[in-house]
């Protein structure tokens, strides 16, 4: 009998400390996705059809809403890239950020829900007056800075306190002016930064919903919207053939940064 | 390791593209009491649809639900719950529907989505009688009950038609309108009373990016068609009279009401790819003359000045002149046009289902009945702003209070006396007559009907601005269609009898959401298409400089080591 409590003991190991995850994992990530690849290939009476993928692909309007929605997320990225690499740069400097006090502040933004912020940002690009009426594509794009701006400025910021001093400074050293320094040290060491920086805007831009819906006062359809669409109106075959697109998208972006994970344990991205 | 753990933060954000307007799908449960014994029963209806305490008024009667309660343990049912749920559009109550058919006793579906549940064969018929339903029956408008049990559908199952009869138990109806604030200051010339009363004010570039619309496909659906179809138009060889020519005809006689309207709804409910096509084209238009789209935010936007014209819905409409007023002395007024409208039903019904009880069945009855108990409805017709189904007593007694003249505010006594001519003019009055709603509702004390014409009868000044009238104070001409609260409330019979149903689209409904697909889908703008190409090609020209630029590199030293090596 003891022996055999031994044994039991022994049974539980370290690894069984990931079984709540699992569950989680299986029940509510790895079922759902099976759920949505199942609509996506078949028709109201359960057989197998690829009605909907003939459907997405002869429809002008979706191909359409995905080329809208990739260039939103294109200039969300590059224009967070464009305020947050700089910033992020700044900030790792020890002596600007004391206490990393600052990044906080950066980051604060995000402990308030964003519908609500979304609301707020509403009457303030009111007051400006920017709207969804007359400039809906500045006003989406400016919600869209204003919300993923943390997602870029984190991870840049964690590569960045990685840097190799001694390597730029070697550079310097070594007659590369300024320009050619950045060029050469300081942007290829944060390379994964910018990789995990880009997926955590890129995609979610895309697929967004409230953003674009609140502050394009309902003019710009983005992809996620299109599903909502969709869903909201029981057509669950199209709904899921649009979000398993999404899901073939984030795949295929996945597999051409992995590369650059490989690189991300000597950096040390923290995303 | 640090890609798998982003790719599931990712791919978990996917699953949820709603996940901003968090109700939208979901469903949000007030009770679950279910007791041993007891009985239960569970009712789905939109969001903000029935009487509900106000936590900080003490002294408020409870919630209609737990009203009910009480009703019943006083009819001597044993321990009735009430489980009640929410949820957002008509839409997503049939999803709901669909995924779980066994989960509700009672659902309040708007007219259009009760045909598609009787299409699918989702619901089943009620005792719709004077047994089950007494107080039903005789509180029922007559001419609102009328067009609602005059729809039908055909049970695709079956193959009968259905008349909603005897599906459909009448819980709220109104209209769609348009809601607009007269002095709105965003615009340098100003919002006039005559440009309201026509829907092509929507279109109207003096109007430009001061109006919103609804973000839904049948509202916009509606007005859409509305303007495509406002004149004459040819189909297979033959002129087809537009709204214009009705509503000319209706004004000169031509054609009396029934006529008119059986002729309206023809045309209100055309949705043939033709059709589809004229409305998408001028809803493109119309996409570029207004502000935005919404589906909420609208009733609050244009109390805050964002926007001066709104499409609304009479329960809304009401509720943004009831803020207003409150917030800024603001005075906004609610049209229908000239040319027609929709007028929509909500009503309960029940699903179809094989796991309820007779008793359960009679207790949802019985709630049904509860509704119409004209002391209860006036609860909800004062909580959400919505012109309720039945009348009774307490229904006039409450109309008087909120619109009459001469309803007195500090003795809380009503004067039934015929104002004199000179006081109408003086005062401006308006005499409306709403027999078409009160008519057979009224008793006395000992519960007989009052037939008394004159007690259906209001005078009023906060109906019509500017509205031509006799010496007794009938509306003959002018701004007719326009008005405050009550308006929004109680449209007049001549209104009404320019308001068609729209019915469900039935096999037209994929086309018809391809239609708003399309027109929800912007092509990019040419500043935005260069810009893309611009990026596109510059990150190209990137990777490839740097590719390239490498293998140049590589291949140089590669040969600089091999002349080394020959050296």
């Amino acid at each position: 009998m003891k022996s055999n409590r031994g044994t039991r003991f022994q049974l539980f190991k370290r690894k069984h400390l990931c079984i709540p995850y699992g569950v989680f994992l299986v029940l509510f990530i790895i079922v759902p996705i099976l759920i949505i690849v199942y609509y996506a290939f078949t028709d109201d009476n359960g057989l197998p059809s690829i009605s909907a993928f003939v459907g997405f692909f002869t429809n002008w309007s979706k191909v359409n809403v995905l080329i809208t929605s990739v260039f939103v997320a294109l200039q969300t990225t590059l224009l967070c890239l464009l305020i947050g690499y700089p910033l992020a740069y700044f900030l790792a400097d020890k002596k600007v950020n004391k206490n990393a006090v600052l990044i906080t502040l950066f980051v604060a933004p995000m402990w308030i829900n964003f519908v609500l912020r979304t609301g707020a940002t509403r009457d303030l690009l009111t007051w400006m007056g920017i709207n969804g009426g007359n400039m809906p594509y500045l006003a989406t794009l400016i919600g869209m800075v204003q919300n993923y701006l943390p997602f870029v400025i984190l991870p840049l910021y964690t590569t960045m306190l990685k840097l190799d001093k001694s390597q730029i400074e070697a550079a310097a050293d070594l007659g590369a002016n300024p320009v050619q320094v950045f060029f050469k040290s300081v942007v290829p060491q944060s390379v994964p930064g910018i990789v995990s920086a880009c997926t955590m805007t890129f995609m979610p831009t895309m697929s967004s919903y409230v953003i674009s819906d609140t502050l394009s006062e309902g003019k710009i359809t983005l992809f996620g919207n299109y599903i909502y669409l969709d869903f909201a109106n029981n057509l669950w075959h199209d709904g899921s053939f649009m979000a398993l697109i999404m899901l073939v998208i984030i795949g295929i972006s996945m597999i051409l940064t992995r590369n650059s994970g490989k690189e991300e344990k000597e950096g040390g991205a923290a995303w | 390791m640090n890609n798998f753990i982003t790719s599931l933060v990712l791919f978990s954000s996917l699953l949820i593209p709603s996940a901003g307007k968090e109700a939208s799908l979901s469903i949000k449960t007030k009770s679950m009491e279910i007791g041993s014994g007891s009985q239960t029963l569970r009712l789905l209806n939109v969001e903000d649809y029935i009487y509900e305490k106000d936590p900080e008024d003490a002294g408020a009667a409870k919630n209609l639900v737990h009203q009910f309660e009480d009703y019943a343990r006083d009819l001597g049912y044993k321990d009735v719950k009430v489980n009640y749920a929410t949820t957002d559009t008509p839409e997503s109550m049939f999803n709901e529907l669909n995924i779980s058919q066994h989960s509700y006793d009672l659902i309040c579906p708007s007219d259009y989505m009760i045909q598609k549940l009787i299409v699918n064969d989702m619901i089943e018929p009620m005792h719709i009688d004077e047994e089950h339903m007494p107080n039903y029956i005789k509180n029922a408008s007559k001419a609102i009950k009328g067009r609602l049990d005059a729809i039908s559908a055909v049970n695709a199952k079956t193959n009968q038609e259905c008349f909603l009869k005897d599906y459909a138990v009448g819980y709220m109806w109104g209209t769609l309108g348009i809601l607009f604030d007269p002095e709105y200051a965003g615009r340098e010339a100003e919002i006039t009373i005559e440009d309201m009363q026509d829907w092509s004010v929507l279109w109207n570039p003096d109007y430009k990016g001061i109006s919103s619309i609804k973000d839904s496909v049948r509202d916009t659906y509606a007005i859409g068609l509305l303007h495509a179809l406002n004149d004459d138009f040819e189909e297979d060889g033959k002129t087809i009279e537009g709204f214009e020519t009705l509503m000319n005809k209706h004004e000169d006689g031509t054609y009396d009401d029934e006529t008119y309207n059986e002729k309206f709804s023809d045309l209100f409910n055309k949705c043939d790819n033709e059709t589809l096509n004229k409305v998408r084209k001028s809803l493109t238009k119309l996409k570029g003359n207004v502000f935005g789209m919404e589906v909420d935010s609208g009733k609050q936007d244009i109390v805050t000045g964002k926007i001066g014209i709104n499409f609304a819905w009479s329960g809304d409409a009401v509720y943004s002149m009831e803020q207003a007023e409150e917030e800024k002395e603001l005075e906004l007024y609610y049209s229908i046009p000239n040319t027609g409208s929709n007028i929509w039903m909500d009503a309960w019904c029940m699903p179809k289902s094989d796991q309820r009880s007779q008793a359960q069945r009679e207790l949802a009855e019985l709630f049904l009945d509860f509704l119409s108990i004209p002391e209860y409805t006036a609860q909800n017709m004062s909580y959400t702003g919505y012109t309720p189904f039945t009348a009774g007593n307490e229904i006039l007694d409450l109309t008087r209070e909120w619109y009459d003249y001469r309803y007195d505010e500090e003795t809380e006594e009503f004067d039934d006396a015929i104002p004199s001519e000179e006081e109408i003019a003086e005062k401006g009055l308006q005499r409306v007559d709403l027999s078409y709603f009160f008519e057979g509702t009224i008793t006395d004390d000992e519960g007989n009907v009052i037939d008394d014409p004159d007690s259906y009868v209001f005078y009023t000044d906060c109906y019509l601005p500017d509205a031509e009238t006799d010496e007794q104070g009938n509306i003959t001409g002018g701004n007719r269609a326009v008005g405050r609260e009550f308006f929004c409330q109680f449209p007049d019979e001549y209104t009404l009898s320019r308001c068609a149903v729209m019915r469900d689209f039935g096999p037209q409904n994929e086309a018809v959401l391809k239609m708003w697909e399309k027109f929800k889908s912007d092509t990019l703008p040419v500043w935005a298409i260069v810009l893309f190409i611009v990026e596109v090609a510059g990150g190209a020209c990137l990777i490839g400089y740097f590719f390239i630029g490498n293998r140049v590199k590589h291949n140089l030293r590669k040969k600089r080591k091999e002349e080394q090596n020959k050296k």
